[in-house]
């Protein structure tokens, strides 16, 4: 069981009793807004993906970002894991609206990096980000993660085709 | 928009120098073939030496999904002869894009006019007939004759992935191009 301790979180395995809490926050609009996901998920997509995260094959290393006092605030980790090219993208959701904007996305990240780069010695991460989430492209902007690429009418939304913005950080930015 | 002139028929799709029909179980022993070829090999993102076993795997699993995921064609000559095998991959049918995937049996294809047929029937099958909305392909940079290829189609280069492949004791950065349905320069860029 990795758990990777920071500051005010830690970044703990993922247990199936966290499953109801991340389906109620991928399906709220303040996060599903910001995500390319475009059904609600229910209980047996949750169980299947819980289930996916221990099969060999899996190209996913999720956490469940917790406050020191073991209240789940969160989720991250790292996806589409590439070992033959050592990369992968970033995930990270920091659930409850009003503990946005404390620092815990920014001590999650630090810690999935630190992870990502020394421990799992990958050597390039990506975070894609939809045009309108503003928040994030500062967010990474402030970790050093540089612009690759623009995907034009990458997502169709609101009757309306968006960009997606492809960040990356190499291990020795 | 823009059709392509000669669609005459559904069997088929016809174009001036070459026609796309269907990818056969018996296609894929030169398919193997050529992507094992030591120039083609350090292009793609396969890095290992293909056998029948990956072959048959990869056939299987493009017809799994209904819509489907993955389109492959045969590229024939005009007598009926295997030149090439092309597809659109990755289809996202809720954001309507997908890949533009393509190898023809020789060397130096992209400067060839069966390359530009190929890419223009593609295009017209996935904004004519799929509905698609964008194509895109990912390039390495080991390749610059498929740049090139993709720059001369009127392609629009949307960024450079740094460091995105491990290839022969090095990082190696891929662009993404892409074709919007709406983009107003279509076909190959006039030369004089």
């Amino acid at each position: 069981m990795v758990i990777l301790k920071g500051r005010t979180v830690i970044l703990r395995s993922v247990k199936k009793s966290d499953l109801k809490l991340f389906r109620d926050w991928r399906n709220s609009s303040v996060i599903r807004e910001f995500n390319t996901q475009f059904t609600l998920l229910n209980m047996k997509q949750q169980n299947f993906w819980f289930n996916s995260l221990s099969d060999k094959k899996t190209d996913k290393s999720m956490f469940t970002i917790t406050e020191k006092k073991n209240t789940v605030i969160g989720i991250c980790g790292l996806t589409n894991i590439n070992w033959k090219n050592r990369n992968a993208s970033i995930a990270i959701i920091i659930g409850k609206p009003r503990l946005h904007s404390k620092g815990f996305g920014t001590e999650s990240l630090d810690l999935l990096l630190e992870y990502g780069f020394k421990e799992l010695k990958l050597h390039r991460i990506v975070a894609d980000v939809l045009e309108f989430n503003h928040k994030s492209i500062v967010f990474f902007e402030k970790f050093g993660f540089k612009l690759d690429a623009v995907f034009r009418d990458y997502l169709f939304r609101n009757g309306k085709w968006w960009k997606l913005f492809s960040y990356s950080k190499i291990n020795d930015d | 928009m823009f059709f392509y002139p000669s669609q005459k028929n559904y069997l088929l799709i016809e174009g001036n120098s070459v026609n796309l029909r269907s990818l056969e179980l018996e296609d894929l022993e030169i398919l193997k073939k050529w992507r094992n070829n030591k120039v083609n090999r350090i292009h793609t993102r396969e890095f290992r030496l293909l056998n029948m076993v990956n072959q048959k795997h990869w056939f299987n699993s493009i017809h799994q999904d209904n819509p489907p995921k993955f389109i492959m064609f045969g590229v024939t000559d005009k007598q009926k002869k295997l030149i090439g095998v092309c597809g659109l991959t990755y289809i996202d049918w809720k954001n309507r894009h997908c890949e533009i995937s393509i190898i023809i049996f020789k060397k130096n294809w992209q400067k060839s006019k069966q390359a530009e047929d190929t890419v223009m029937l593609l295009s017209d099958h996935a904004f004519g007939e799929l509905n698609m909305h964008r194509l895109w392909v990912e390039i390495f940079d080991t390749i610059p004759e498929n740049i090139e290829f993709f720059e001369s189609m009127n392609f629009v280069k949307e960024g450079i992935l740094r460091d995105k492949l491990w290839r022969d004791k090095k990082w190696h950065n891929s662009f993404i191009y892409s074709k919007l349905v709406n983009d107003k320069k279509y076909g190959k860029k006039k030369t004089r």
